[in-house]
């Protein structure tokens, strides 16, 4: 039953969301200039920044207390830098990937309401919090779409063109190393103010720079390409180097290592 | 014609070849000798030994041959590839951060010279493929030097700064001036500023009713607050009749209560729409001194959830050796500056709560904080004009 302002924020949101996700599809698929797409993203973006500041207003307070107030600003967040990436970057799928993001997390708010009450700890009451946390969702996102258009020409072989392939793959991970870069020195920056020092060695920021490193030798192992051998290993690195995203990002339960971590607020 | 080794250009050989020497000169060093983190002298030293490194690479730079194989991908993969395996260790292998005692390189890695070597090797590839990109200052090279100067700074500022970082807990007392501060069980350190806590104050969300249907684990969280509507969850409609955040029980009932123990306490009317039968009942939190009160049923159960922190502050009384007296505050993601420490809210006595008469702060002393900033912005910029130039090709 919709009885709230968040409930009903959330709905209209995944309406709004969900239309300029359709047209963009269209355009996408039609090879249409993305005019259309681009118009309705921002007003999606506009609509919930209005739902933001009536909240801030009403509540008097900025609207970062609860996880479910930090998933109405990543569904800003994730369409807007979605749609800056994509307008930089040109990647014909981006703009719709950043919508359904943006529809996910509202969609997430609308099934469990109790979010809005799951409180945040203080820590986790800061202007950092959001920010660090998109550019890692959007950065791993590019990252792993890299991953899946290597994945998809090693089994596929559909033409023996790896070079243009693997063009299309290194952009996405400049443009993924760019925002996990970001995301990684946020997090240093907002480690300083809440907990003392910008770097630890906590396990998640260990593994946070592990991906970044591995990342950082594909790109330079890429500058010295140059025959067909070394377009498939690059591949495979990729995939390899996805795989230790999905460590960093999941895997640190089964790390004996990361049984201690700071990052973990149970 | 197949290239003789070491002749020059250096290539992948060279370069993995060279990795695997710095490793092995490591490994030695750290055989021998004390870790690189306790050797690393303090100011002025560490500015000395700044000199020496920048002096050696600048020679480096000279060199034809060696500045053109340390710019170029044979030299960075080696050295990151080093580094990063290095850095795996300290990810999987838990760490300890007492390098005085019991010296082990797998538990001690930060503080290794095998680590610091790793990271000078770094340094030297990215600082020189940085002033190669001098010669030609397109929009490119400019966020290629950015970065990668920044990266050198943050290596460098990281290793030699080290030794200048200090790191303390200092415990308050209400009402008590404290003027020393621990670096670890054993080590005191005396301040030149003492603090006298005077209010600790510890705000909690509102509390969170946890309703649930029995057997079928369907349940739902609700914040109770006067203002709110009533809850519906399945048929049942809940009233709250009265919130007593801090109480203590009173024969059937709860009263105001604020002091430590006290639970918080919610008077709830529960009407079951089916049955049109409704009961009143009392939830509780719970304390160290009474148990919390839930409701069971077989068709519903309503409980409490623990209160969680909204935020904490440490109100104390600064005073300092040149005369200053005055009161601050101290509180997460808002830490105080004294005399070139920097103050962090840590934690405080939990099991007391609201009540906590004692607060734990973090005492941060990095001089290097600065040159470290320096270089992470450095990074950021260069990164941020990379990514408005779009696709690297």
């Amino acid at each position: 039953m919709i009885n709230n302002i968040h409930e009903i924020a959330a709905l209209t949101g995944i309406i709004v969301y969900g239309i300029s996700f359709i047209i963009s599809i269209y355009e996408n698929k039609s090879r249409r200039s993305f005019t259309l797409s681009t118009i309705f993203a921002g007003i999606s973006i506009l609509f919930m920044v209005s739902i933001l500041i009536y909240l801030w207003i009403t509540y008097k307070r900025p609207p970062m207390r609860s996880i479910g107030e930090t998933r109405l600003w990543y569904a800003f967040f994730m369409p807007s830098i979605g749609l800056l990436t994509f307008r930089l970057w040109k990647y014909r799928w981006f703009l719709s990937y950043s919508l359904l993001m943006g529809i996910v997390f509202l969609f997430i708010n609308l099934i469990k309401p109790e979010l809005f009450v799951k409180h945040l700890p203080p820590a986790l009451q800061s202007p950092w919090f959001v920010p660090h946390v998109i550019v890692y969702i959007l950065g791993y996102s590019l990252l792993g779409a890299s991953a899946i258009i290597s994945v998809y020409q090693i089994i596929s072989r559909k033409t023996r063109d790896y070079k243009t392939i693997l063009l299309s793959a290194d952009s996405m991970v400049y443009s993924g190393f760019i925002l996990i870069t970001f995301g990684l020195l946020f997090g240093a920056l907002w480690a300083k103010v809440a907990w003392g020092n910008y770097w630890s060695w906590d396990p998640k920021e260990t593994w946070a720079l592990i991906t970044w490193l591995v990342y950082s030798i594909y790109i330079h192992y890429r500058l010295k390409q140059k025959k067909t051998l070394d377009h498939r290993v690059s591949m495979l690195f990729l995939i390899f180097a996805f795989l230790i995203v999905l460590l960093a990002w999941m895997g640190m339960k089964f790390i004996p290592a990361a049984q201690n971590s700071i990052h973990t607020y149970g | 014609m197949k290239r003789k080794i070491w002749i020059f250009p250096w290539k992948y050989p060279e370069g993995f070849l060279i990795g695997i020497a710095i490793l092995i000169c490591g490994l030695i060093l750290d055989y021998f000798f004390l870790p690189a983190a306790l050797l690393i002298p303090s100011f002025p030293g560490n500015l000395i030994l700044l000199s020496i490194i920048v002096l050696i690479a600048s020679l480096l730079f000279t060199s034809k041959g060696i500045n053109s194989f340390l710019s170029s991908g044979y030299a960075a993969v080696p050295s990151i590839v080093l580094f990063t395996l290095l850095v795996l260790i300290i990810g999987i292998i838990p760490q300890n951060y007492d390098p005085d005692n019991n010296f082990n390189l797998l538990r001690n890695m930060t503080s290794s010279w095998t680590f610091y070597l790793s990271g000078l090797f770094m340094f030297f590839v990215v600082f020189t493929s940085s002033l190669n990109k001098f010669k030609n200052l397109n929009i490119r090279n400019l966020s290629f030097i950015l970065t990668h100067i920044g990266i050198s700074i943050v290596l460098l500022a990281g290793g030699l700064g080290q030794s200048e970082y200090k790191d303390l807990q200092m415990n308050l007392f209400m009402n008590k001036p404290v003027w020393y501060a621990a670096e670890n069980s054993q080590n005191t350190e005396e301040l030149d500023f003492a603090l006298e806590l005077n209010e600790f104050i510890l705000e909690y969300h509102n509390p969170v009713l946890k309703v649930s249907y029995p057997g079928k684990d369907i349940s739902r969280m609700y914040e109770l607050d006067k203002a709110k509507k009533n809850i519906h969850f399945r048929n049942f409609e809940i009233v709250l009749d009265q919130l007593i955040p801090e109480a203590i029980r009173s024969e059937k009932n709860y009263r105001e209560y604020k002091h430590p123990g006290y639970v918080t306490a919610a008077a709830l009317n529960v009407k079951d729409n089916s049955s049109g039968k409704d009961t009143n009942i009392w939830i509780t939190s719970g304390s160290r001194m009474q148990q919390p009160e839930i409701y069971v049923s077989d068709k519903i159960r309503i409980k409490l959830l623990p209160r969680s922190p909204k935020h904490f502050i440490t109100k104390a009384r600064l005073y300092t050796k040149s005369g200053v007296n005055k009161e601050v505050q101290i509180q997460v993601n808002k830490p105080l500056s004294v005399q070139g420490w920097k103050l962090y809210q840590q934690s405080y006595n939990q099991k007391m709560g609201k009540y906590s008469n004692t607060s734990v702060l973090r005492l941060v002393k990095n001089p290097w904080l600065p040159v470290m900033y320096v270089g992470f912005f450095m990074i950021l910029s260069g990164v941020a004009v990379l990514f408005f130039i779009g696709k690297p090709y």
